[in-house]
């Protein structure tokens, strides 16, 4: 309420207030059409593409109708199949791994203390601020079959050709994945956890609690509304990456991102492009209701 | 940031061993452990920035050079989606500022109507998973001839941008007191005027950060211009796509390493600012 002055009761005055209403609207009008232009009218219209059948006759002529073929094509074409299986096992197995350190370094730096805990402040930050496409780059060096590691177990005596397929396999997006989305993972379960009071903490163990029971009964409840937001959040980038896969995933199966770049860029088939992509909204409906839930509470409060 | 300034008698992260030797020695374990997960492999890639002859399996590289930097720096490829880059960058991150600053005001102290509701829309860009809307966004570009031009990539950018910056400014106006403002009004300053002269000030150093980030997310931005900005706008990112594709391993290295410094300037400059909720708010490059 800008306009209301110390004294002033804050209800009474319906023209300053309706004035208020209209420069709020109009502040927020800018972003607002840009984001209907450029996010709310293109996800219409890939739903809208995507019931689009393209026909091509003997002659060569294309004719356009409605229809599900683009959805059939995807669960009945076993490849496309695979790719949104894949997609969804790489996103689980991802996040599940990201959560369990992000949380171990997390209760760490809330409740550790020592030069290790503030070395380890300084250096769990670092993959935040280095581009998904270099992080890419340099864990196919770091794991590739005669890259860093491999030629290190070389050196200690390894066998040749021992080194196992990481690179150009699931092995290597989930690896690349957690070392991406460990900093986000932690900040955010950080500051779930510094909204946890020591009072609370203390007296549990004045009571006689153990340090497992106080994680177990307090810790852990407290945190899980945060975790989850930050669970959902990773779980909707891991789906709807590219980089990753793109750079270090096998040929096949390929995750939902990659192909559905292929099929608009290379194959030039916006149609099944448009389908994969209703298909990766929907595979991502739950988290992204759940996000956009907790979200809301925090920033409505 | 959230370093352990806090302790709690007994309580820590290896809580399940009594020994305390023990638990130092596990915490220490880990702690290395995850040093050498995050360091090593980017330092693998400045190794091969300055390798002149590294055959494997060698550890490091049996020569040393500078000449992939020149050649970086000589090569009209890379210098283009440099300039580029830096085109890029700073238009996505003003326009962006034009319209999140205003929207975030609003938002933290205006009875905007329909309030919950914006609040909601405002949402749905992190919802949706992101290469399905630079996918849905690319089929638009191609109807409305978007595709393959400056704007095109501008407005692509823009989209990650925007919703950070809205919060991050929101939460900024919010946490200055509103009595200043309306003191101000009450000696007789505009709204404007007051906006200006009081909150402003007050709220630069979040739009600050908030524009740091926003240009960075440019900079970096990489599967989505991809989409709409190929053949003519190959940014410093997309090329790397080709870079790494093509095996030129040491001037990939190189470009790597001039790729993440402006990233990693600003990791030094910034630290005392970076609150854990400005992260938190949205940054995550998952």
């Amino acid at each position: 309420m800008a306009s209301t002055t110390f004294a002033a009761p804050p209800r009474p005055r319906p023209r300053r207030l309706d004035r208020s209403r209209l420069a709020g609207l109009a502040l927020v009008a800018p972003s607002l059409l840009y984001l209907t232009v450029f996010v709310f009218i293109p996800v219409v219209k890939a739903i809208t593409t995507s019931f689009t059948v393209r026909d091509r006759d003997n002659a060569g002529n294309y004719s356009y109708r409605v229809g599900t073929d683009n959805y059939r094509a995807i669960f009945e074409t076993e490849t496309l199949r695979d790719n949104v299986i894949f997609t969804v096992l790489i996103a689980v197995i991802s996040v599940a791994i990201v959560f369990a350190l992000a949380y171990s370094i997390a209760l760490a730096l809330r409740f550790g203390k020592g030069p290790a805990v503030r070395f380890l402040s300084r250096i769990y930050v670092i993959p935040l601020f280095i581009p998904s496409v270099i992080a890419s780059y340099a864990m196919i060096t770091f794991l590739a079959n005669h890259g860093f590691v491999d030629g290190l177990l070389q050196r200690v005596g390894f066998p040749d050709e021992s080194f196992p397929r990481i690179v150009f396999d699931w092995k290597g997006i989930v690896i690349t994945q957690v070392w991406l989305s460990l900093p986000f993972m932690t900040v955010l379960l950080s500051s779930v956890l510094l909204e946890i009071s020591d009072t609370l903490v203390e007296s549990a163990r004045d009571v006689g609690a153990s340090s497992w029971q106080i994680f177990r009964h307090i810790v852990l409840p407290l945190s899980a509304p945060g975790a989850l937001i930050g669970i959902t959040f990773m779980f909707l980038g891991v789906v709807g990456g590219f980089t990753v896969p793109y750079l270090l995933g096998p040929n096949a199966p390929q995750m939902l991102g990659v192909s559905m770049v292929y099929y608009m860029t290379n194959y030039f088939e916006p149609y099944v492009a448009s389908t994969q992509a209703v298909v990766i909204f929907l595979l991502s409906l739950v988290a992204a209701i759940y996000y956009v839930r907790q979200q809301f509470k925090r920033e409505v409060r | 940031m959230a370093a352990g300034a806090r302790a709690l008698p007994g309580v820590s992260l290896t809580w399940a061993i009594d020994d305390p030797r023990m638990r130092r020695l596990i915490l220490r374990l880990f702690v290395a452990g995850l040093a050498v997960f995050i360091g090593i492999p980017l330092l693998t890639l400045v190794l091969w920035s300055f390798a002149g002859e590294w055959f494997w399996p060698n550890v490091i590289p049996t020569q040393w050079t500078i000449r992939w930097y020149e050649q970086v720096f000589e090569n009209p490829r890379v210098v283009n989606a440099m300039v580029l880059s830096f085109t890029i960058a700073p238009v996505v991150t003003v326009l962006t500022a034009l319209i999140a600053i205003p929207a975030g005001y609003a938002f933290a102290r205006l009875n905007v109507p329909f309030r919950r509701v914006l609040l909601l829309l405002f949402l749905i860009p992190n919802a949706f998973p992101r290469i399905g809307l630079y996918v849905s966004l690319a089929v638009l570009y191609y109807q409305i001839n978007l595709i393959d031009t400056y704007w095109g990539v501008v407005f692509l950018h823009m989209i990650g941008t925007l919703v950070y910056m809205t919060w991050i400014t929101t939460a900024t106006f919010r946490s200055i007191d509103p009595h200043l403002e309306e003191a101000a009004r009450d000696a007789g300053a505009s709204p404007l005027r007051a906006f200006w002269s009081v909150v402003f000030p007050l709220a630069l150093p979040g739009i600050i950060v908030a524009s740091l980030f926003s240009f960075l997310a440019s900079l970096d931005e990489a599967q989505g211009t991809l989409i709409v900005g190929t053949p003519h706008f190959i940014t410093m990112p997309v090329l790397m796509y080709t870079l790494i594709s093509s095996f030129e391993r040491p001037v990939a290295a190189v470009f790597s390493v001039l790729l993440s410094l402006p990233s990693l300037v600003l990791l030094v400059a910034a630290q005392r600012y970076l609150r854990s909720e400005y992260v938190a708010a949205g940054l995550g490059r998952v």
